[in-house]
């Protein structure tokens, strides 16, 4: 298929129509109303459902809904918008059902402005909502990678039975890129025998889609159901990318469109002579941790580089275990980092000031 | 070009590198002024290139609140000043929406209809438009709102920065197909000299606005290795 130039969020969209989606749910919020435009032009034209919600609660309700009767269902929106879903994030995780949620993250907190930002790092990968739950968070570093990263999120999520988002900065949501919508190799996925979508013939028990439970007992199983799942994942799916890691005396971490500003960094460092390379995770849960603490073993230091105050940072550290110092670098209000600034900061953690 | 140029279009046609290109063009001989009318898009726009405009002795007129932290859709009543100065470019929002906010100034522009010009910019290698029938749909939409006819196409069809001749060639197919459906000629055919000059046997003649592409952040450009 030839290449199309896109917007992120349009790609998104369409790459969650090629996965198979058939439901969307969602409110409008900027940086990402092109998702919810592009989806009401193209359901109707594939037979699946379209709605333009009351709110974000209901949007992420119709979401469980869906996802319980065994649709391929979405949503997406905005920081603020992504805050008030997270009740039904949590009902979703507890209830085990498969969903893809997209927050192309605008600067906040509060109800912010429309700028890009990363400052919803922690609500992605630290809960959100109540409960001991994760998702998996994708973070892609530009809109091809977005449109892969659809479907795949879709896969994840069917074959775990779990939630997943995808985290873009306000900048993947808008920039335009040549995009190539490449023929996806599905997983073996296991049928939905779990779908609460009709008992007419009565051939199997009852299924029940549900996330209260009263008893001690059957609260521990399902959290002990969710952790064993959790295991899984982290073993299968962590992702990661090393850019120039092999030689590399300074490490920069930094994930989605930051990444590609680090990668410009760490060029320009190299030709003033110091090896730099570049760690991104493209899963941001599961964090890879095995990729920083191998390269703690032969870096000197750290720069974790993000639009926000700092909040990979902790992982990054985690990770490292106070092997290497870590420093970090960022920027807020909409503001996005430039390679020299950050080269500025690399300088400062190379002569230890 | 005439006095008055309207650059219209749907989102990624290119609009806002051709209205900075053009405004910069005509600001070397004549007092010029550049109208972001784009209340739709909140980033990539005409009034981030301020500090370049203003250099070069354009005088911007954007919406009050555009590249802030804020989302309101509103346009200065400045816009007015455009139409006293010697040239004027006016950037349209990339939908229906969008370019409704130019059909608010239908007035000024029917007093100075014989020194108007509305292009309609395409990118065939969008989206929802890459067919003739597409592209009609979408223009009829937009020019509607603008609430004036389309007097010219301008072929502007790119991939971003993996755009080739290619692009053109097939852009200008599509272009060649609207032009015949709806009786507007083909005015342009806009890129970056190399892939013109690549064009150019190809083209038949057609008349070339170089582009010099000013709205990409250096920093997304990958190395040869990322691609």
């Amino acid at each position: 298929m030839a290449k199309v130039l896109m917007k992120g969020n349009e790609a998104i969209a369409e790459a969650a129509i090629k996965a198979g989606c058939t439901h969307f749910f969602g409110y409008p919020i900027t940086p990402q109303n092109q998702i919810p435009e592009y989806m009401s032009k193209r359901m109707p034209q594939v037979g699946g459902t379209f709605i333009q919600a009351e709110s974000e609660v209901s949007a992420i309700n119709m979401v469980y809904g869906a996802a319980g009767a065994g649709a391929r269902a979405m949503t997406s929106s905005s920081s603020p918008g992504i805050s008030l879903k997270q009740e039904g994030i949590s009902y979703i995780a507890c209830a085990q059902l498969p969903c893809l949620i997209v927050n192309i993250i605008r600067s906040g907190p509060g109800l912010g402005g429309i700028l890009p930002s990363q400052g919803d790092y922690f609500q992605a990968t630290k809960g959100g909502g109540h409960g001991d739950y994760h998702l998996v968070v994708l973070a892609p570093s530009s809109v091809q990678e977005a449109a892969d990263l659809v479907a795949e999120g879709f896969d994840i999520a069917d074959q775990y039975r779990t939630p997943v988002m995808i985290l873009g900065d306000g900048m993947i949501g808008q920039m335009m890129e040549p995009v190539e919508f490449k023929e996806h190799q599905s997983r073996k996925l296991p049928e939905k025998t779990w779908a609460a979508n009709g008992w007419r013939d009565k051939s199997r028990p009852r299924n029940i889609v549900n996330s209260l439970y009263i008893e001690a007992e059957a609260m521990e199983e399902v959290n002990r159901q969710l952790q064993a799942k959790y295991a899984e994942i982290t073993k299968n799916e962590t992702r990661v990318q090393e850019i120039m890691c092999e030689d590399a005396d300074y490490i920069i971490a930094a994930f989605g469109t930051t990444a590609r500003i680090a990668k410009n960094a760490a060029l320009k460092a190299r030709e003033m002579g110091v090896k730099v390379g570049v760690i991104r995770p493209i899963t941001l849960w599961p964090f890879p941790t095995e990729t920083f603490a191998k390269a703690a073993e032969r870096v000197k230091g750290m720069l974790c580089v993000e639009m926000n105050t700092g909040q990979m940072i902790e992982d990054v550290r985690l990770s490292v275990s106070g092997k290497v110092p870590v420093e970090f670098y960022g920027t807020t209000g909409g503001f996005v980092p430039t390679p020299d600034a950050v080269v500025e900061a690399l300088m400062k953690l190379k002569e230890g000031r | 070009m005439k006095r008055f140029n309207i650059f219209a279009g749907n989102y990624g046609s290119g609009k806002t590198e051709i209205s900075l290109n053009t405004a910069l063009r005509l600001a070397a001989e004549k007092q010029t002024v550049l109208v972001d009318m784009d209340v739709v898009n909140p980033y990539f726009r005409s009034a981030e290139s301020e500090t370049l405009l203003t250099e070069h002795g354009v005088r911007l007129i954007a919406p009050p609140y555009a590249n802030t932290n804020v989302d309101v859709p509103v346009l200065s009543a400045e816009v007015m000043a455009a139409f006293e100065s010697e040239a004027a470019v006016f950037d349209a929002g990339g939908d229906p929406v969008g370019a409704a906010a130019l059909g608010g100034l239908f007035g000024e522009f029917s007093a100075h209809r014989s020194e108007t010009m509305l292009y309609y910019v395409i990118n065939a290698r969008r989206p929802l438009q890459q067919t003739a029938d597409e592209v009609v749909e979408m223009m009829e939409q937009i020019s509607t709102r603008i609430r004036l006819q389309v007097d010219g196409l301008i072929n502007n069809t790119n991939l971003g920065r993996e755009t080739t001749a290619e692009e053109l060639v097939y852009g200008q197919e599509i272009c060649r197909a609207v032009s015949e459906r709806t009786g507007v000629p083909v005015s342009y055919v806009s890129g970056t000299p190399d892939i013109l000059s690549a064009f150019r046997p190809y083209g038949e003649g057609a008349e070339e606005i170089p582009l010099t592409i000013y709205t990409f952040p250096d920093w997304l450009v990958d190395g040869e290795d990322e691609k």
